[in-house]
């Protein structure tokens, strides 16, 4: 059984690569597409494609062990017993007729090791980045009981925190420094933030990544985070009806920064994007899911009608090695 | 101070103190203690923690410390915000579970900043002569 798995996890593993090669080499065609889309749906197929070579990887693995669940399911005849023993099988139901790895035991456990190490790294990052953020939060609790929290502080600050239950933080800073109209495009930018789940689909997108090349991964977390900011625009463009007291509030916020802090930071690009977004008219609107949902349907259809072919076209190939 | 971390109980003894600007551990249990359902040794244990942590001052009358905040909120909370900021500059933003209205870590360019602002003003004068 664990030679099966082995070699369920290197094909996964094999799928996966390829995947994430074939997105960096699609990418600046793919990339051109995706920014006439509205923003909504834009964030959506990023995230997708953020997942894409996990993804592909599991759906190869599901694509190898359909025929063995149709079969358990009743659904299927035993195909690996109708084919005979000319060679090996990738059958969950006769483990047996499966190749044998050598050492496949202790490969598997170094692989799952590494696995569960680079997760519990990763989470940790994850955990002790948002550490300083639970602490402001905490602190800000005591001063108003709703999911937005004021903070009484000069400085500017306006920001959405938190995974699963987000709460908006504003400083009272920011937004004595701003006119009514723009205080109000803040406060609705970072609820439409906090009603999106966006820290949650930036760190999932984080997550995702780690499959992809440096060059993909990061132009894929920097346009993803284009994405939800245009998103939250828009949203608070629609709420207080004026589209420029968004772009005003942007730019005010923008002037209160700091100087310069040290590290790379983002260039001015996202900003100047993010405003000149709001000088034109308002985008059409449509289905966030739209695209998303149709692409992952369809990877599902293709995995099961290619399943069969993908199947035995490894066992052919196993049976060469 | 940039990694300072604060549990539930530790921001509700510095809330007490910053309301009674100082005490000792009995009084601080005797506001904090029946309603959370928590010991004097718990209440003592998290002064002594936010003593380490420069958070409270401490002067010893008799047999007993009397505690008293180090700093006011306006100040803990601008060193609150200065730490979880500085790691956005750090990191490229990518590792940290927020959005923010806009990247306060990002280099300021005036030059762009300004021609972004003749650009939103031209519009909205546009937009009014329109209406008008």
């Amino acid at each position: 059984m664990a030679s099966l798995v082995l070699i369920l996890a290197a094909i996964g593993l094999v799928v996966a690569a390829a995947t994430a090669g074939l997105s960096h080499l699609a990418r600046p065609a793919v990339m051109g597409r995706l920014v006439a889309l509205p923003e909504g749906q834009r964030a959506n197929l990023l995230l997708l494609w953020a997942w894409l070579p996990p993804l592909a990887g599991l759906l190869a693995v599901a694509a190898v062990l359909v025929p063995s669940l149709l079969t358990a399911a009743g659904l299927m005849a035993d195909h690996c017993l109708l084919h005979g023993t000319h060679h090996s099988h990738l059958c969950l139901l006769h483990p047996g007729t499966t190749p044998t790895v050598p050492a496949a035991g202790p490969l598997l456990a170094l692989m799952a090791g590494l696995l569960a190490g680079g997760a519990a790294w990763k989470g940790r990052q994850l955990a002790r980045a948002g550490r300083s953020w639970r602490t402001l939060r905490r602190v800000a609790a005591w001063e108003r009981g709703d999911r937005t929290r004021i903070l009484e502080s000069g400085r500017p600050v306006a920001a959405t925190v938190g995974l699963l239950r987000p709460t908006v933080l504003v400083s009272r800073g920011l937004l004595e420094r701003l006119d009514p109209p723009q205080a109000r495009a803040v406060c609705a930018h970072e609820a439409a933030h906090r009603r999106r789940r966006d820290p949650l689909r930036l760190a999932l997108a984080r997550a995702g990544t780690a499959l992809h090349l440096p060059g993909t991964r990061r132009a894929l977390y920097g346009a993803l985070a284009l994405a939800v900011e245009r998103a939250a625009d828009e949203a608070a463009a629609r709420s207080v009806g004026d589209r420029l007291a968004v772009a005003e509030a942007l730019l005010a916020a923008a002037r209160m920064r700091p100087a310069a802090a040290p590290g790379p930071g983002f260039c001015e690009a996202p900003l100047e994007a993010r405003i000149q977004a709001l000088l034109a008219d308002a985008p059409a609107q449509g289905s966030p899911w739209r695209g998303a949902g149709s692409a992952l349907a369809g990877l599902t259809v293709a995995v099961l009608a290619l399943s069969p072919q993908f199947h035995h076209g490894l066992e052919t190939l196993l049976g060469h090695i | 101070m940039a990694d300072l971390r604060l549990g539930d109980l530790e921001v509700a003894v510095l809330e007490d103190l910053w309301g009674a600007g100082a005490d000792h551990a009995k009084a601080v249990h005797g506001r904090l203690g029946g309603r959370r359902g928590i010991s004097l040794n718990t209440i003592q244990s998290t002064l002594e923690r936010l003593y380490r942590k420069g958070l409270l001052e401490r002067t010893k009358e008799g047999h007993a410390y009397t505690y008293a905040p180090a700093m006011e909120r306006e100040r803990l909370l601008a060193r609150l915000i200065e730490g979880a900021t500085a790691p956005v500059a750090g990191s490229d933003g990518a590792d940290t579970l927020l959005t923010a209205f806009v990247d306060f870590a990002a280099e300021q360019d005036e030059a762009a900043l300004d021609r972004l602002e003749a650009l939103i003003a031209r519009k909205r004068s546009r937009d009014s002569e329109g209406r008008g």
